[in-house]
């Protein structure tokens, strides 16, 4: 189990309510810091505003879906590690997250454990320093 | 009384007759003279017998008469007188003519007045013509047979000649003349008696007669059938088709043979029989023998008889057809017929062959169709369920992470579990509406169009939100059709599928589906369109038949639209067309 950076800030999006809540709980309680929003456009607002370490998003959102969020953010920032959390991942889907540079992408239903090894090991690319282990 | 005066001539030519015997015969007996008088008037009796075919009374009455015609005034036994005037009287009435020439003189002593009924001319107007002038009235080519008659019997004896005569309204008649030349012992012609008969009616018939014979044989002859007669149980003539029929070269091969040497012995008993029916005078009917020609081949034909009297008895006609090419045509056709028979037999099997292998391939074309519409439900009902199942896998998840942090007590876990089966009951809800979707109508209702297109939508749209898909309805919300909403709802979802399918396969910018509810007259209308590009023009045709399908290996079954409108046309007496407009596809529901 790989460990998390130390006060590492995440900006997850989904348009459901239930899911984005509880996932966001979840990942608090393992020490993140999490800025939720529910479609493509709150989330753009967010990560403008908060700057977060890494985004993981859906893709089918009203307003402004995944994958054209994540294109505003590489814009704003080559960097920032993005993650596709989605139950519906296509060819055409991943040939224009490619072409963004998205670093990751696990399929919901999500398992809370992939997520966070998925966050990890972006982290670990980017050169976001883990925290040290506990001794 | 011209009667009498006929009587006075006669008496006059018998009283010439006298004066004339006498005078020549100056050494005679009596006697003789009488005898041959009695025999000229026996004779002009035996005439006038054979003219009016009437017994004749004056037999045996005499040369005695003549006397005493002579001495007429002096004694006239009434009997006598009677017999000269019966006599008379035949010679007046007679249709018949009666002439009496003067060899000497050349002219006529006496002429009977049926002469008039022949010629038109009277008897004295006959009596006073000259014997060129009745050789001029007699047709130029008779006038040699009479002149060869008259010289037949110049020195005696009698003799027949028969010429036209051309009458007094200038028309030809037909006579028959018996003439009879006396001569005294010398053998010199004293005078020629003559019998007049018109035959101008017999001559036509005899005329007709050997025309209609002549008709008749022509036809024998010509026959194209072959025709023997049957005398006696001999062949007595057989025509020129019978000869060629039979292979003889002339008749007297065939003539005089009996039928049953022509015959094959396998028909004897037949023809022996049918012989017998048609000596009773019964007609035989048609039937088909075989004959045996003269080199011994038998030859298939029809036979035709029928009976008929001859001067020598009965005689049966036997007309024979050759049937050798009927019967070879007949054969031939029989052969065809088996071999039809033999080729329907197989094709009929054959036809069976395919038709079940054509109903293996339907069955297993109506599975296929029946799994790919399943899986469609799996996939749609799979976009439904994925954010539940994600949800009630976080629910899940929390309760296992609460628990290592310690926050799991009763109300939350409580909380969780009710939300968990919130989702659960949520999804279980989504299969229930695919059940009755799928459930096909009983009977037919009225449905409101909008209300049925919009509940069908709501559980589909997951699949559309995830291909981005906008789909808009719109339209008349109060218009109700009678049918099955089910298969309707069916249909539209069929064309959705499809239009979302085109969209997502060409990448279209900003997909668009427009569902648009409307009436038409008595009619509701709904179109489906879309932004997809559209179809091919030459597919547009096509995309209604089964098994098309522009999709290859296992997306499509090309049933989807075939059923699509056979929903339509067939239970619900609408029609479903397709046409492009310009930016993609248009369908068109009318029920």
């Amino acid at each position: 189990m790989k460990e998390l950076p130390e006060k590492l800030s995440i900006l997850f999006v989904d348009d459901e309510d239930q899911a984005r809540e509880l996932t966001a709980r979840m990942l608090r309680w393992k020490g993140l810091v999490v800025y939720s929003a529910e479609d493509g456009e709150t989330g753009l607002r967010l990560f403008k505003h908060h700057q977060p370490d890494i985004v993981v998003t859906d893709i089918m959102m009203p307003h402004m879906d995944g994958i054209e969020m994540s294109r505003e953010v590489r814009r704003i920032c080559s960097k920032t590690p993005i993650i596709i959390a989605s139950a519906h991942i296509n060819e055409r889907h991943m040939v224009a997250l490619r072409g963004i540079g998205v670093s990751s992408w696990i399929h919901k239903p999500i398992e809370l454990d992939c997520l966070v090894h998925e966050i990890a090991t972006c982290c670990e690319d980017a050169g976001i320093l883990p925290r040290l282990p506990v001794i | 009384m011209e009667s009498l005066q006929s009587i006075e001539n006669m008496r006059r030519v018998l009283d010439w007759l006298d004066d004339e015997l006498r005078t020549r015969n100056a050494g005679r007996k009596k006697e003789t003279f009488e005898q041959k008088v009695f025999e000229l008037v026996h004779m002009a009796q035996q005439l006038v017998r054979e003219v009016k075919g009437l017994p004749c009374d004056l037999h045996g009455s005499e040369p005695r008469a003549l006397e005493q015609g002579r001495d007429r005034g002096k004694c006239a036994a009434a009997d006598e007188q009677r017999d000269d005037e019966k006599l008379l009287s035949l010679l007046e009435s007679s249709d018949d003519a009666l002439y009496i020439r003067n060899l000497k003189t050349d002219c006529y002593e006496y002429m009977s007045p049926g002469i008039e009924h022949i010629t038109g001319f009277s008897a004295a107007e006959m009596k006073s013509m000259k014997v060129v002038e009745v050789m001029e009235r007699v047709h130029p080519d008779d006038r040699d047979i009479v002149r060869g008659g008259l010289e037949r019997v110049k020195r005696g004896g009698k003799g027949v000649v028969e010429y036209r005569l051309k009458g007094k309204d200038g028309r030809y008649r037909m006579l028959c003349d018996s003439i009879h030349t006396h001569c005294n012992p010398q053998g010199e012609p004293l005078f020629r008696i003559g019998i007049v008969r018109d035959i101008s009616e017999r001559k036509q018939m005899e005329e007709s007669l050997r025309r209609s014979e002549d008709r008749y044989r022509s036809l024998v002859e010509m026959s194209p059938d072959a025709l023997f007669i049957n005398l006696k149980n001999r062949v007595v003539y057989v025509n020129p088709a019978a000869l060629r029929l039979f292979g003889a070269s002339s008749s007297d091969q065939l003539v005089g043979k009996t039928p049953f040497d022509l015959i094959h012995p396998q028909y004897h008993a037949i023809i022996r029989e049918r012989i017998a029916h048609q000596l009773a005078g019964e007609s035989a009917p048609l039937i088909e023998e075989k004959i045996v020609r003269l080199d011994g081949a038998a030859v298939d034909v029809e036979v035709a008889a029928a009976p008929f009297m001859t001067d020598e008895g009965m005689a049966i006609q036997v007309i024979l057809r050759d049937i050798t090419e009927r019967k070879r045509a007949e054969e031939a056709l029989l052969d065809r017929r088996k071999q039809l028979e033999e080729l329907n037999r197989t094709l009929e099997r054959r036809v069976d062959e395919e038709t079940r292998k054509n109903r293996e391939k339907d069955f297993m074309l109506i599975q296929q169709s029946r799994q790919a519409e399943m899986g469609e439900m799996l996939n749609i009902i799979a976009h439904q369920w994925r954010q539940p199942l994600n949800t009630v896998g976080l629910y899940a998840q929390l309760l296992m992470e609460s628990s290592r942090h310690g926050g799991l007590d009763g109300d939350y876990l409580d909380e969780t579990v009710k939300n968990i089966l919130n989702l659960l009951k949520h999804m279980s809800q989504t299969i229930d509406n695919f059940r009755n979707f799928l459930r096909p109508g009983r009977e037919k209702k009225s449905f409101s169009i909008m209300a049925t297109i919009a509940g069908m939508y709501a559980l589909i749209a997951d699949s559309f939100k995830a291909h981005g898909i906008q789909v808009v309805i719109e339209g008349d919300d109060q218009l109700a059709v009678t049918g099955y909403p089910n298969e309707y709802a069916q249909v539209v979802m069929n064309i959705l599928n499809n239009a979302r399918d085109a969209l997502a396969e060409r990448h279209t910018d900003e997909p668009r589906i427009g569902i648009r509810v409307g009436r038409e007259g008595d009619r509701s209308v709904v179109t489906i369109s879309d932004n997809a590009g559209g179809i091919e023009e030459e597919l547009l045709d096509r995309i209604f038949e089964p098994y098309f399908t522009t999709r290859d290996g296992s997306s499509g079954t090309g049933l989807g639209l075939y059923m699509a409108r056979a929903i339509i046309v067939k239970n619900m007496h609408g029609c479903l067309s397709v046409r492009n407009t310009g930016d993609g596809a248009e369908f068109r529901i009318e029920v």
